[in-house]
């Protein structure tokens, strides 16, 4: 690792170091401030969202309480318990006195059954999937009473299921319903007005004389009926001691509630009394959707303060919720994914029937601490096992111990501190990266002014070792570094000049050698043009004494060589002339054997074509006779179409004869087939006349039948002749097309004769000239085949000749070829010598 | 035509016009012979004691206003008979006529003519040929219908004919009525 580098490392770490850990302190006071900070803000603002949920929470208590204990007192309440409750007991025996009939009849049961198990059951398994209601268990339990009064206001009621309430008088002339219609729309007003779940009115037995909504606990008895343990048999049994003040409320909690589809209900009764005498309980069932939409904003936790995951709750002495969880609402999936990591052991339930009422575990820090009865502020995992922001308080509602939660996630709440961290983070990490950048760049600047000066120091040594002797440092940067230069140089300046003169003497005596040796190995390299130089040294009288001895041996060898060119060059030509004769011979000689094949051909050809044209010639003749003899055949076969023809037509009018002919009989054979028809029909008649003449006629039944059948023989026969004139006409018409055919080609083939008659004379005209022709052909060939025979001998002459010619070419050329060569040896020889001009 | 009356018809084995019948005559079952004519797939047999004539041929003089089945009016040997179709009675079991031979069934006054397919046969027939239930038939002539046979050539009806042309002539009457009505 070199200076600059080490400067530049050693620089850039101490910054990075510095600069790390300012940023890393900044940061972590930062933190710790804003969480701080951030800490005391959410418990400010959950604590102040508590607060008002506390409020409300217990303030709808209170009102509830309060208007349950006007209602109980109020003058329509108390006549309507006691008239319900007086015509409640009266209702089987005022049926049998007035009717004599049984208190409900077999379809009444089984109406309202069929509504236990078909309509009810139906609503409870909407949500409450998977679960059985066993609806028939209640039926069978329901005495005489509660089914007659189920029927005529549940079962027998048009109105739909969630709808019964709209019924004021059921039909029939029980007395109950005529004071049902006179309380029934007061009590169900004061219901819509305060948004109760249901009113219900019950007697001093525990008989429910009176509901609003008539679900399945009307009319039953709650101390020994099917609900006597539910949440209604609780609300009544709080109030049914006859000592009990007449303002008490009880409030019993919220659980399920199965008349109710096993939805939470809470309950609220208080006592009736007619002055001084108890007279029934009045029961209000509270809806638990008021309570939860009061703890869960509406859904609008956002707009509240809430933020993502913020919420308020209810958790009971029983450690469950009292509203749905937001989660449950906002993402179902995964808070039931959280449940399951968290353990929780109603998931299935709260999964099946989508609430967390009553069902969601939440037993964490802050609900201990509140069911305690404090009030505070932590930080700690939720009923989901998430750590949170909490704000808790213990509720003040008589008659429950209740806690109210108010939280949000501690990752929500203290995301800013996050962020304000990695804020702070980044910018001490960018302002380090700055200040890293300028140290390294000043740094890189004082270590550039110490290195450069070296840097070049180092070069000139480089240069002078490699044989530079002129290469100096000359150094400028006014400090302790030019004063090592300068001294360096001068050093330099001496050393060099001592050395070139030493150099100088050594070269002079060396190039001197040098030519002296150069000079020995040309000459032994036949180089005798060589001078040798002749130095001031001790080498000179060697150089003149060489320089003599070649000169003379150079002169004689320029004389044989000037010789031997001249021999050489005379024998070239020589040869070439001899070459050039001998190529003209052989070319001469192939030419004359050529024509001499060529005459051979045309010679044997000429003989060919004589033969073939003497042949020609016979054939010919022949063809001119066959011609003539063709030519007559055809004129005769015109003469013989003609006579065809004319017979042919004769033919074609006989045949038309006899078609008229033909006709003529078929006419004849009709006018005998008429008379024979009519000789059959009179015979016929005939013989019907001797039938009607019976005996008598029997005789000339007899000559009728007779004439009947040759009447019919007559018929039968001439229908044998008119079939026979039938095929005559049919075969005479057909003889008569087919000679039409055979006169038309007999025609054409007379045309087609007379057109052959033309030809084959012209054909023999053609035959005579071409046998002219032929004679003439052969004479000429006979003359050209003479004249070829006496050039093929003139030609055997010419190339007997030349072939001798050719032989003493040959010889003449081996002769000057050995010339040549002697003459080139020679030349060869003396050329080995380098010679001057 | 009904398929039940086509199965008795025997139209396959119809004899071709004016064709004899071979007389059906065995050594246990003596046959009569009758004169015949044949409508169609029904042949009605002349009782021997019914004059009868066949014209060939005969000028029929149409009736103005007449229904559709009488043909008109023709002379034998200067006597005026009425000539129809017997067409509407059968229902159309027999075929077109073809208006060249007319039946004259009994004489002066009362010789009625009935246009023909082809001429009277001469039907031989026996006991065994009898059939003992009228077999089905149009309801306009089965009333009228005294015997029925079947053999080799076809169904053949021995006929009311004096009932028959008598509710011919009361139905000719009655000015209102026309062949479809029938």
């Amino acid at each position: 690792m070199n200076i600059r580098t080490k400067i530049i490392l050693g620089a850039a770490l101490g910054s990075l170091i510095s600069v790390g850990a300012v940023a890393y302190l900044i940061a972590s006071v930062s933190e710790k401030a804003a969480r701080e900070s951030l800490t005391e803000l959410s418990q400010n603002s959950l604590v102040s969202i508590r607060n008002s949920r506390q409020e409300q929470v217990e303030s709808y208590f209170k009102t509830i309480r309060g208007q349950l204990a006007t209602y109980s007192n109020n003058r329509m309440i108390i006549n309507a318990a006691k008239d319900f409750s007086r015509e409640f007991a009266n209702i089987g025996a005022e049926s049998e006195q007035n009717l004599g009939e049984t208190v409900t009849t077999v379809n009444d049961y089984r109406s309202l059954q069929d509504y236990y198990n078909g309509v009810f059951s139906d609503r409870f398994q909407e949500t409450n999937v998977g679960e059985d209601p066993n609806a028939s268990s209640y039926f069978d339990r329901l005495d005489e009473r509660a089914r007659r009064l189920q029927s005529l206001y549940i079962s027998d009621n048009i109105n739909p299921l969630g709808q019964k309430d709209l019924l004021t008088r059921a039909p029939g002339n029980e007395r109950y319903s005529v004071f049902h219609e006179r309380y029934h729309p007061f009590v169900r007003s004061y219901l819509l007005e305060f948004g109760y779940y249901d009113i219900f009115i019950v007697n001093n037995e525990g008989d429910v004389v009176y509901s609003v909504f008539k679900e399945i606990d009307y009319a039953t008895n709650l101390i020994s009926g099917a609900f006597a343990s539910s949440g209604l048999g609780d609300a009544f049994r709080a109030s049914a001691p006859n000592d009990i003040e007449p303002d008490a409320v009880q409030v019993i909690d919220f659980d399920e509630y199965f008349p109710s589809y096993n939805d939470p209900a809470a309950f609220f009764s208080s006592p009736i009394y007619d002055g001084s005498q108890k007279v029934g309980v009045l029961v209000m069932q509270a809806p638990v959707d008021r309570l939860n939409d009061l703890m869960t904003s509406n859904g609008n936790w956002k707009e509240v303060g809430l933020g993502d995951s913020g919420e308020t709750y209810i958790v009971a002495d029983d450690n469950t919720l009292r509203n749905d969880s937001r989660f449950l609402i906002e993402d179902k999936a995964n808070y039931l994914e959280a449940l399951r990591v968290a353990a929780e052991p109603n998931l299935t339930s709260i999964n099946a029937r989508g609430t967390s009422i009553g069902l969601q575990s939440a037993n964490t820090k802050g609900t201990k601490d509140a069911l305690l009865g404090n009030a505070g502020f932590d930080i700690f995992p939720d009923y989901r096992n998430i750590r949170v922001l909490s704000a808790y308080t213990p509720l003040d509602i008589p008659g429950l111990k209740w806690v109210l939660m108010s939280e949000i996630d501690e990752e929500e709440a203290f995301r800013s501190v996050e962020n304000v961290r990695n804020t702070i983070l980044k910018n001490t990490g960018l302002i380090g990266l700055g200040a890293l950048a300028l140290i390294g760049i000043g740094a890189a600047l004082l270590v550039r002014s110490i290195t450069r000066p070296l840097q070049t120091l180092v070069g000139t040594i480089g240069k002078v070792t490699e044989g530079d002797l002129t290469a100096r440092a000359e150094l400028t940067s006014g400090d302790e570094l030019e004063d090592l230069g300068n001294a360096f140089d001068t050093m330099l300046d001496e050393r060099v000049q001592t050395m070139a003169q030493a150099e100088k003497d050594n070269t002079a005596l060396n190039e001197s050698v040098v030519s002296l040796m150069e000079a020995t190995s040309q000459l032994a390299d036949r180089d005798l043009t060589v001078k040798i130089p002749v130095a001031e040294d001790v080498t000179g009288s060697v150089s003149d004494a060489l320089n003599l001895m070649v000169e003379e041996t150079s002169d004689v060898l320029l004389q044989i060589s000037n010789i031997s060119k001249q021999v050489e060059d005379s024998s070239n030509l020589v040869q070439s002339h001899t070459n050039s004769v001998k190529t003209a011979a052989q070319s001469e000689q192939t030419i004359i054997q050529n024509t001499l094949r060529q005459l051979e051909t045309v010679s044997t050809s000429m003989q060919g074509i004589a033969g073939l044209v003497q042949t020609i010639n016979g054939l010919a003749g022949n063809v001119q006779e066959s011609t003539e003899a063709t030519a007559q055949t055809v004129t005769r076969n015109i003469d013989g179409m003609g006579q065809i023809r004319e017979t042919v037509s004769e033919t074609e009018k006989r045949i038309k004869r006899l078609a008229e002919r033909s006709q003529e009989i078929s006419g004849i054979v009709d006018i005998i087939n008429t008379l024979s028809e009519r000789t059959h029909v009179l015979a016929l008649n005939a013989s019907m006349q001797a039938a009607s003449a019976g005996e008598a006629g029997k005789g000339f039944a007899v000559v009728a039948d007779e004439v009947q059948r040759l009447a019919e023989s007559s018929r039968e026969s001439t229908q044998e002749i008119s079939s026979l004139v039938d095929s005559i006409q049919l075969e005479t018409s057909e003889a008569m097309s087919t000679m039409n055919v055979t006169i038309s080609r007999v025609v054409e083939g007379t045309d087609l004769a007379g057109q052959a008659g033309v030809e084959m004379h012209k054909a023999q005209s053609d035959a005579a000239e071409l046998g002219l022709a032929i004679q003439k052909i052969s004479e000429e060939s006979t003359a050209q085949e003479k004249a070829n025979s006496q050039l093929k001998s003139q030609a055997n002459k010419v190339l007997q000749s030349t072939e001798a010619t050719g032989r003493a070419v040959e010889e003449q050329a081996v002769e000057t070829t050995k010339l040549v060569d002697y003459a080139t040896k020679l030349r060869a020889m003396v050329q080995s010598f380098k010679l001057s001009a | 035509m009904s398929d039940e009356l086509s199965s008795v018809s025997g139209e396959d084995t119809q004899p071709l016009p004016g064709e004899e019948m071979a007389v059906n005559l065995t050594d246990q079952d003596a046959s009569e012979v009758y004169h015949a004519i044949k409508l169609g797939a029904i042949g009605l047999l002349i009782p021997s004691d019914v004059r009868s004539e066949v014209a060939l041929t005969p000028v029929i003089c149409e009736l103005p206003g007449s229904p559709g089945w009488i043909r008109g009016v023709t002379t034998l040997r200067g006597i005026a008979a009425p000539v129809f179709t017997i067409d509407p009675f059968l229902e159309h079991m027999s075929q077109k006529r073809s208006g060249r031979a007319v039946a004259l069934i009994g004489e002066g006054d009362f010789m009625v003519g009935i246009e023909l397919d082809s001429l009277p046969q001469r039907v031989s027939l026996s006991r065994k040929d009898r059939l003992s239930n009228t077999p089905p038939l149009p309801a306009s002539i089965k009333p009228f219908v005294k015997e029925s046979y079947k053999n080799q050539d076809g169904l053949w009806l021995m006929w009311d004919i004096d009932g028959f042309f008598s509710a011919v002539a009361e139905l000719a009457k009655a000015s209102d009525i026309n062949s479809e009505n029938i």
